[in-house]
């Protein structure tokens, strides 16, 4: 059983290209034939994955691993998911640093440099387009456009940091919706 | 490679590094790419590791490689300021404490997941983790799109993305592309322009 979690986040790890929100239908389809949670039982974990600090997939694995058998299982599904990155990392970093100055490396990385921008600015309005926060127009439709926009503006102009962006919001939240 | 060697040893970096990336974990609210703003910050801004442009190139290539990106983008830093050592310090930094809060809030889950405070709290923080993802883009603007050939791979992405479905690991394979075509085309200029001239 420890062994099966390990191994399937171990494989999961290699294939979860683009990480995050991507990674969790392959995750799913795991944990379903594996019989270690239910589907709604794994909805519940997405949800609770993505209110948690830390990627959304690392956090799957460590509440599938702990529902499955503990916090043994936790263990070894975070080990699990998390040993592919190193491994890759270090193959990409030792070539990358050896053909550093290259210039076709460099021309390369002046094409994905736009192309990873436009990936996070399309993250960005996904992530607003399928949140729910803007679905028709509901008092928290003004509220969450409101906070977006202070957040945005103090994070250029005041260079407000990031966790005090985090603070201040859910502040925000507790007065406005409670 | 440790270009900052001389100041510390390898030890040291690899406990800064450590320190570091622990503490910017546990705020990584919402992964990936909101987790950038902060990294940026601690990394390039107050610790003057690594500088802004070369931190754009380890984004880049974070993005394109599988897994999440911040341990990724921490993978590499590590690995740039102090080799596979650092690398591990700060792979391991950075995923132990979230590991932590979620095996946590795993074992909490049945008693405080219904809980209204938190819910609002969560609404409330969900605007700004949109306005965080943001930032991280914007803030790659100013030292990205210098030229008419990066605003038109910046352009051509966006559409890819919006109007197809394609993986976004093809996305950035597509930038690579261009990149290489765009190189290729300058130096095919260069060199035609020093022929012309040579034959007058």
């Amino acid at each position: 059983m420890i062994w099966d979690l390990f191994w399937t986040f171990f494989k999961l790890g290699f294939v979860s290209f683009g990480g995050g929100y991507a990674m969790i239908p392959l995750i799913e389809h795991e944990v379903l034939q594996h019989n270690w949670m239910s589907a709604t039982e794994f909805t519940d974990a997405v949800t609770l994955a993505g209110m948690a600090p830390g990627s959304v997939a690392m956090n799957s694995a460590v509440y599938v691993g702990y529902a499955a058998s503990g916090w043994i299982g936790s263990t070894a599904a975070s080990i699990g998911i998390v040993l592919p990155s190193i491994i890759l990392m270090f193959l990409v970093a030792t070539l990358f640093y050896r053909m550093y100055h290259n210039h076709w490396v460099q021309a390369a990385l002046d094409g994905m440099k736009p192309a990873v921008m436009a990936l996070i600015a399309y993250a960005a309005f996904n992530m607003a387009m399928h949140s729910g926060l803007l679905n028709g127009y509901a008092r928290y439709t003004w509220f969450s456009v409101v906070i977006f926009a202070v957040m945005l503006f103090a994070l250029i102009r005041w260079k407000l940091h990031p966790i005090a962006v985090i603070l201040i919001s859910g502040i925000a939240g507790i007065i406005l919706y409670v | 490679m440790q270009s900052s060697s001389s100041l510390f040893t390898t030890s040291q970096l690899c406990l800064q590094l450590f320190l570091s990336f622990i503490k910017i974990s546990p705020t990584t609210f919402g992964g990936g790419y909101a987790i950038l703003p902060v990294i940026h910050r601690e990394i390039t801004d107050r610790r003057g590791w690594i500088t802004p442009n070369e931190m754009h190139e380890i984004t880049a290539i974070a993005g394109a490689t599988p897994g999440g990106v911040a341990i990724n983008i921490a993978a590499l830093v590590g690995y740039r300021m102090a080799g596979i050592r650092g690398l591990l310090a700060s792979v391991t930094a950075i995923s132990l404490p979230t590991v932590m809060i979620m095996l946590v809030l795993s074992i909490l889950a049945a008693i405080y997941q219904h809980s209204p405070f938190l819910e609002a709290a969560m609404l409330g923080i969900q605007p700004a983790i949109i306005a965080l993802i943001a930032y991280a883009a914007i803030r790659m603007r100013k030292d990205v799109l210098r030229s008419r050939a990066a605003w038109m791979t910046f352009g051509g992405s966006c559409m890819l993305l919006l109007w197809t479905s394609l993986n976004p690991v093809v996305v950035i394979g597509c930038g690579m592309v261009a990149g290489c075509l765009v190189h290729y085309l300058q130096w095919k200029r260069a060199v035609n322009r020093t022929v012309g001239m040579n034959r007058k």
